[in-house]
């Protein structure tokens, strides 16, 4: 018989134990903090570029800059490749990278695999942003389909997409070898940072894994070795789904470190049921995978339907993390003194840390992302707002909003601990979350609005000669007010990122707290359930709100399925 | 940590909390949507008829077989035969102006409904749907046009729409002002759509998947009188 | 009796998930996408192999 064994107290204190994460990353090897330095700087480039492209697609589909069909799908694909692929992608490896060397006291292991991995990484991003700027735009999925006449594209940007891939499996497999090697050298046992890293490094594998059966048929064909890739619109959905699922893993690893971080706080549930929900992530995600695939019109109905009810599942893993983190946090304010009524300990919270209210907004982005995102999990609602602008105009809360936000938070943790310099404008730095979540307000409720109506997600002339319905216009022109909005205030935060990179103020970085483990004095948590039956109400109120605007239409439609 | 935990606290708790988002099955439920019988009420008759968020879907189930390409009566078009089809609609159905006004051919067979259909066709009956057999449309997408691209069509008339895309993936979507209603068409596999319109109105029809440079202008026109 | 890590147990409990997965995509005809076979088999082998130095530690 075996049994599995459960710690909490002691390996709880064990991290404790360990001081903040800036400490340890200041007391890097050299190399190491050169090598990571690296990826934050390649990263921040990645998202200077899929920021300007972005906000140059939001202006033109709302209408306030012209740009002629070529260069308008050009700029989207550039978007998507820069933002999605090689932002969320770099920024991801720079953080697993950090909070794989902050579990070593000698730093960094198998560095080979990094150098080669930043080769390789850097080759994959020239030659993706290349091939958008240079070729026939494919979008950022690369859809071979589109380019039939120029194979080049499909090679160049298939052959980026695997770069990546294989840059990923390089430094994935750096991060493993690292914290298995700082495991405690008498139990072998691993703190709950070095067991999410190990997790997560995995599935990057695993989704390096999907890039290849996505895209290695696709550059095959181009060099005509092989069939034209038929079935590339069904592995680009099974890739996808580990694409968008992966940030959001990394956003709550990273949440439960800034939360180390900033205010001293250990999990009040013991790092062991931090390991069983970092690792549920892995469990939740191939069930939850169909429905990318709705409106699919080979996809059976039976697939349809038990797709929707697994979809059911998708949050579990972060709303699991969410009251972790607010009701560990909860905890250790409430023990500290006694806050006036239920929210009272939330303003005692260290709002100033710019760290810290990036993090804040990253949560409120998190829980308004799903109030939509579960909108799109009722297969029902796929012919009314799958491929609209419902769809980018929900998912910029994570994309923006959540994950982002996390990354710049985790930057501004680990950049002062690299290069010595202080916060530029902490007080600034602190706000500008802020304005990004209003920016995301009006961009997505324009953005969701115009979807429900129907507007087309990539189609950038939507007047159709003056046959679209009224109102499209009105709302486009809020969409690209929100992303003006938000994309000034993610670019206030850029440049003070990038000012602690270079000229900034030598200085002592934001105070970090010495963790200590919480301890659960009897004392209730009440914050993190209610914001999660909060949260279950305006999701029911969203999609009881569609189910009546579906119900509004003037057709009686039956079917919508292909035969073969 | 001797002293009892606080519910709230307590791992089991914060467990199922996570599972909070499973809460939204009951609304599901509620419309009629959900995918489990459990807790599953039948949308009513109203709700059938308005938007067709009660989509029932036709009597063959197993469209994912492939076997069953080629088949024409009740049963799924083939891409060839789609082709013959569609160019046949055209030939005779299109008008001096351009567009196309499909109408019920005589010798069309008398449909025998199910239990299934019983239900339908008497909510069909009082919202003043016919409850004749589909007329047949064809309509056929390509970059970057519809074919047809002006249709002309009536109210009440159930019309059975059997799509496909001709080169690349598109779509087809119908705007109705307050919502629109989509369709994503594969190259060469025929999706069918029964539809009837409840009001008269001019809609717009436009690609919803970017299929190349000329995408932004691939539109038609449903007018229903 | 003998004890696994928790570390170990939960990278078990993934790879058993994905095969299962895999599993159920590969002898379910309605499905018909083999990409998912290949995609959730290589993970279930990958976290398979990553539990061996989580078994192996004791």
């Amino acid at each position: 018989m075996t049994e599995i064994t459960f710690p909490a107290g002691a390996a709880n204190q064990a991290e404790a134990d360990r001081g903040p994460l800036s400490a340890r990353i200041a007391a890097l090897p050299r190399v190491d903090r050169r090598l990571l330095l690296g990826f934050v700087c390649v990263s921040l480039l990645a998202l200077v570029l899929g920021l300007g492209f972005g906000l140059t697609t939001a202006l033109a589909r709302g209408g306030m800059i012209a740009l002629d069909a070529d260069s308008a799908y050009r700029v989207l694909t550039l978007h998507g490749t820069s933002a999605f692929f090689w932002w969320l992608y770099l920024a991801q490896v720079a953080l697993m990278i950090g909070l794989a060397a902050g579990e070593s006291t000698e730093g960094l292991k198998a560095r080979p695999l990094i150098i080669a991995g930043v080769v390789v990484l850097v080759s994959g991003l020239v030659l993706s942003e290349g091939t958008a700027l240079l070729r026939t735009p494919l979008l950022y999925d690369a859809n071979p389909d589109l380019g039939r006449e120029d194979p080049r594209a499909v090679a160049g940007m298939a052959g980026g997409h695997l770069l990546l891939a294989l840059g990923l499996v390089l430094t994935s497999l750096a991060a493993i070898v690292t914290v298995l090697r700082a495991r405690d050298r008498v139990t072998g046992a691993m703190t709950a940072m070095g067991f999410g890293v190990l997790a997560w490094a995995g599935f990057l594998i695993v989704s390096a894994i999907a890039a290849v059966n996505a895209f290695l048929p696709n550059l095959l064909w181009a060099f005509g070795r092989g069939a034209f890739p038929a079935d590339a619109a069904t592995e680009w959905h099974i890739l996808f789904h580990n694409l968008h699922y992966l940030p959001l893993m990394a956003t709550v690893l990273t949440w439960y470190a800034l939360t180390q971080e900033t205010t001293g706080t250990t999990s009040a549930f013991g790092s062991g049921f931090s390991k069983v929900v970092f690792s549920s992530y892995l469990v939740f995600v191939p069930p939850t995978s169909l429905y990318h695939m709705f409106l699919e019109p080979n996809l059976a109905e039976s697939v349809r339907v038990t797709g929707s009810l697994l979809s059911l599942f998708v949050s579990v893993p972060t709303l699991t993390a969410f009251l972790v983190i607010v009701s560990s946090l909860e905890l250790a304010t409430r023990a500290k003194g006694t806050p006036a009524g239920l929210f009272g300990w939330i303003g005692r919270l260290p709002w100033g840390n710019p760290a810290f209210s990036a993090m804040g907004v990253a949560i409120v982005s998190t829980l308004l992302g799903l109030v939509f995102a579960f909108v799109l999990i009722q297969e029902k609602f796929a012919p009314l707002i799958s491929d609209t602008l419902f769809v980018p105009g929900y998912f910029h809360f994570f994309a923006v909003g959540a994950v982002t936000e996390t990354f710049l938070a985790g930057f501004l943790v680990i950049i002062p601990a690299l290069t010595g310099r202080a916060v530029w404008q902490p007080r600034l730095m602190a706000a500008m979350p802020w304005l990004v979540l209003v920016g995301l307000v009006i961009f997505g409720a324009c953005g969701m609005l115009a979807g429900l109506q129907g507007v087309p997600r990539r189609t950038f002339d939507i007047a159709y000669d003056g046959a679209a319905p009224a109102g499209w216009h009105a709302l486009m022109v809020g969409f690209a007010v929100g992303a003006m909005v938000f994309a000034s205030g993610l670019a206030i935060e850029l440049f003070g990122v990038l000012r602690m990179l270079v000229g900034g103020k030598r200085g002592v970085p934001m105070a970090a707290m010495a963790p200590r483990p919480a301890g659960v004095p009897g004392g209730a948590a009440w914050t993190g359930p209610i914001a999660v039956v909060l949260l279950v109400a305006l999701m029911t109120g969203a999609t009881i709100g569609t189910f009546e605007v579906m119900r509004s239409l003037p057709i009686v439609v039956v079917g919508g399925h292909a035969g073969h | 940590m001797s002293q009892e935990r606080h519910f709230t606290t307590r791992r089991g708790f914060v467990a199922a909390m996570g599972f909070g988002g499973l809460g939204l099955y009951v609304t599901w439920a509620a419309y009629g949507a959900s995918p489990l019988p459990f807790f599953s009420t039948h949308a009513s008759d109203d709700a059938d008829a308005h938007g067709g968020h009660m989509m029932r879907m036709a009597e063959d189930t197993d469209h994912a077989d492939p076997s069953m390409s080629g088949m024409h009566e009740g049963g799924p078009l083939s891409p060839v035969e789609f082709t013959r089809r569609h160019a046949e609609f055209l030939t005779r159905f299109q008008e001096a102006d351009g567009s196309v006004r499909p109408v019920a051919v005589p010798a069309a067979p008398v449909h025998e409904p199910d239990s299934a259909m019983a239900g339908h066709d008497q909510a069909a009956i009082k919202h003043g749907i016919s409850t004749a057999e589909p007329i047949e449309v064809y309509f056929l997408a390509g970059r970057f046009s519809f074919e047809p691209d002006r249709l002309k069509l009536r109210v009440g008339q159930p019309y059975r729409f059997q799509m496909m895309a001709s080169d690349v993936a598109h779509g087809a979507s119908i705007a109705f002002g307050q919502a629109s209603r989509i369709v994503r068409l594969r190259p060469d596999m025929v999706t069918t759509l029964d539809l009837t319109f409840l009001q008269a109105g001019t809609h717009l029809v436009y690609c919803t998947v970017y299929c190349g440079p000329g995408h932004d202008g691939m539109r038609g026109l449903i007018t229903v009188v | 009796m003998r004890s696994i890590p928790l570390e170990a147990g939960l990278v078990l409990g993934v790879a058993l998930v994905w095969a299962v997965l895999a599993a159920v995509y590969r002898f379910s005809p309605a499905l018909g996408m083999p990409g998912y076979v290949r995609v959730w088999g290589a993970g279930a082998v990958m976290f398979l192999a990553l539990a061996m130095p989580l078994l192996r530690w004791r």
